[in-house]
């Protein structure tokens, strides 16, 4: 026993120094603002300059800022303007995050499936582009989707072998360039892109250990594929699926690159403006308070979520009409 | 049969994956409320055939007729046939009455109905009560019993069983046998049984089938699969018997272990190369100083009690034979053996006499 406690120092350590620490860190700063002393600049009579301060004080020395605790950041966190990022982050992930479940379920449950023949490949090539470098994905679909890019052309292309093709477009409204980038739905699919197989991996491991005796009992029982679907399967994918879209929905919330790129700084998410306090505006204060608020609302989210989980009532079936 | 319920014809299978051939053409006729057993080793085929019946496995030829009808192209769920899973197959999710309220509540029955039908198929299978318990706090036997209320809530005119009774201790497992026994009478459903205990299979059924290696090997009820196996595999895997390589000198005339014995069979020709079976209790043990002459003289290897009779190991040259006795010879006695012309079993030489002859011959080593 004690051996094991000794297993457990280094990661005790490197939670604390990693974890805790940074944590109490961004606390503090998310607490505090810093605020300058104003003070008037003088010339003292001989000839060397001074600073008086608000109080009559005179210094020689140029105050510098001091740290103080306030809740001045939490009331400018609650700015519609930020009220309204987040609002926007969270549609945007909550978009993703369904998107992600409607395309991922059934990739899930086909892979799954008994007659499903080498389904460790199909995985392999669903998780091959991961294995690739983040930000060279999400370019890559940039180059997909810019206005002179590879979709736009091979549009160009059909219009011009087509004429009738062209028409209809053109009737359609459609313009000579269609824009695909630089709005939401470019951000939402560059998320879903990225966060899919996130959803497709926990679905799937929970389906294929799901006992195959069990769809056959309901089978004999006389439940039509559909309904054994809805009584067996789908009860018993929950936690799977409860997982998937908590691995979806956290990092979606947080994101600043994809929205970054594939938004191309128009639609900004509650990610953007924390990662600029910490660049350009250089105030880390009100970007830990940020950050706060960020992590506030994804436990709030997680604990929603396992609250659905651990409900002592088991699922007796999924009614969908 | 006049009343046959299922009529399963010619029905092969073929796995797919590896071309392993599951049931060489197997044909059965199954008559209402009749309990019929599937026995045999594991590999044998037993349970393909029954999820042939079920729905699960697709024979890659064949017919099954249920009530004159080929079901092969249905589906499970429009069976009117019920399966009791090998290892129960209850839903973990759903509570005992849940589990066993499953197949009314898919047709949408009443709700009313359906839990006094419930309490009822639970007070059969002798779980009155238990309708609110999960299934994870059951023990094995109550589980299992789930299993057989839940099939039989559903009326169904066959109920397959899949070694429902694997899991069972002994105690239990002989209580379970005789429960399903009244349950299979009281309900008039009919049973297809499967298993490898050739004793559970001699209690239950009203008709064995035996089967090794895809194929059966012999159909008819216990006492005729008991006292007249049609060849060594049969005799060897029903019972204790001694299987024994003979000579058919005529009908009515058969020589084995160097004596010439008068039986009941015929048919076999003149001078035909045959296995004899001999049941342990039906070999007799008399003292060498009887005046009975031309029988094989033996000597007691070993003797153990066995509760009800003792069981003697005798060697005859080079064979050694099991009896069964409840009169004690001490090892090392010399004896002489008889057997009554209708307690010798001629069987035709088969395929697998000679695998089954070699595992008897290992014993007299």
């Amino acid at each position: 026993m004690k051996k094991n406690k000794a297993l457990l120092v280094p990661f005790v350590l490197w939670a604390a120094i990693f974890i805790v620490v940074p944590l109490l860190l961004i606390v503090w700063y998310g607490v505090t603002v810093e605020e300058s002393i104003p003070y008037t600049e003088i010339m003292l009579e001989d000839g060397t300059a001074a600073f008086e301060l608000a109080d009559g004080t005179v210094t020689t020395e140029r105050p510098q800022k001091r740290t103080t605790v306030s809740i001045a950041n939490f009331r400018r966190m609650l700015e519609p303007t930020y009220l309204k990022l987040l609002l926007r982050s969270l549609k945007i992930a909550v978009i993703t995050t369904l998107i992600c479940l409607l395309l991922g379920y059934p990739v899930a449950l086909i892979l799954s499936g008994k007659d499903f023949r080498r389904p460790g490949l199909w995985l392999m090539l669903i998780i091959l582009p991961m294995w690739m470098n983040f930000l060279l994905r999400t370019y890559s679909w940039m180059s997909i989707l810019e206005n002179s890019g590879i979709l736009n052309s091979w549009i160009s292309s059909l219009r011009e072998a087509f004429p009738a093709f062209d028409e209809f477009l053109t009737q359609m409204g459609v313009g000579k360039k269609i824009i695909f980038l630089y709005n939401e739905k470019a951000v939402i699919l560059g998320m879903v892109y990225n966060y899919l197989s996130f959803m497709i991996m926990p679905i799937y491991t929970v389906i294929e250990k799901i006992d195959r005796s069990l769809l056959e009992a309901a089978a004999d029982l006389g439940a039509s594929p559909r309904k054994s679907f809805l009584r067996v399967t789908l009860p018993y994918s929950l936690p799977g699926v409860l997982e998937g879209v908590t691995m979806v929905f956290v990092p979606a919330v947080t994101t600043f690159v994809i929205s970054q790129l594939m938004g191309g700084g128009k639609v900004p998410l509650i990610g953007d403006i924390i990662q600029n306090q910490f660049g350009k505006s250089s105030d880390w204060h009100f970007g830990s308070t940020l950050s706060l608020l960020v992590m506030v609302v994804v436990l709030a989210f997680m604990g929603t979520l396992n609250r659905i989980d651990k409900e002592e009532e088991p699922v007796k079936e999924v009614r969908i009409l | 049969m006049d009343n046959v319920i299922l009529s399963i014809r010619d029905v092969k299978v073929v796995f797919q994956d590896d071309g392993f051939t599951a049931l060489g053409g197997v044909s059965l006729d199954i008559g209402e409320n009749e309990f019929v057993t599937l026995l045999g080793p594991s590999g044998c085929g037993k349970t393909t055939l029954l999820r042939c019946i079920g729905g699960f496995e697709k024979p890659t030829s064949g017919e099954i007729l249920y009530k004159g009808q080929n079901i092969i192209p249905l589906p499970p769920y429009k069976r009117a046939i019920n399966t009791v899973f090998q290892r129960y197959a209850l839903f973990p999710h759903l509570n005992v009455a849940q589990n066993v309220a499953f197949g009314p509540d898919l047709r949408g029955e009443d709700k009313k109905k359906t839990a006094g039908e419930v309490s009822r198929m639970l007070a059969l299978v002798g779980l009155a009560g238990f309708e609110k318990r999960k299934i994870a706090s059951l023990s094995g036997g109550q589980q299992q019993r789930v299993a057989i209320a839940r099939a039989l809530i559903n009326k169904p005119d066959v109920l397959l069983l899949d070694e429902p009774l694997g899991a069972l201790d002994l105690k239990l497992r002989r209580e379970m046998q005789l429960e399903l026994k009244r349950i299979q009478r009281e309900s008039g459903i009919t049973f297809i049984f499967v298993t490898h205990d050739q004793e559970e299979a001699l209690t239950m059924s009203d008709r064995i089938a035996v089967m090794r290696a895809g194929e059966i090997l012999q159909l008819g009820t216990p006492e005729d699969i008991y006292n007249e196996p049609q060849n060594a595999f049969v005799a060897d895997f029903i019972g204790d018997s001694d299987i024994l390589s003979g000579t058919m000198i005529r009908d009515g005339l058969v020589r084995f272990l160097g004596c010439e014995f008068r039986c009941v069979d015929s048919g076999f020709g003149e001078n035909a190369e045959v296995d004899i079976v001999l049941r342990p209790e039906d070999v007799k043990l008399k003292p060498i100083d009887d005046p009975v002459t031309g029988v094989p003289q033996g000597v007691v290897e070993s003797l153990l009690f066995k509760g009800v009779h003792y069981e003697m190991k005798v060697r005859v040259g080079e064979s050694v034979l099991l009896v069964h006795s409840t009169h004690a010879r001490s090892v090392g006695t010399p004896v002489k053996l008889t057997v009554a012309p209708e307690d010798i079993q001629v069987m035709h030489k088969s395929d697998c006499s000679t695998d089954v002859l070699k595992k008897h011959a290992d014993r007299a080593k």
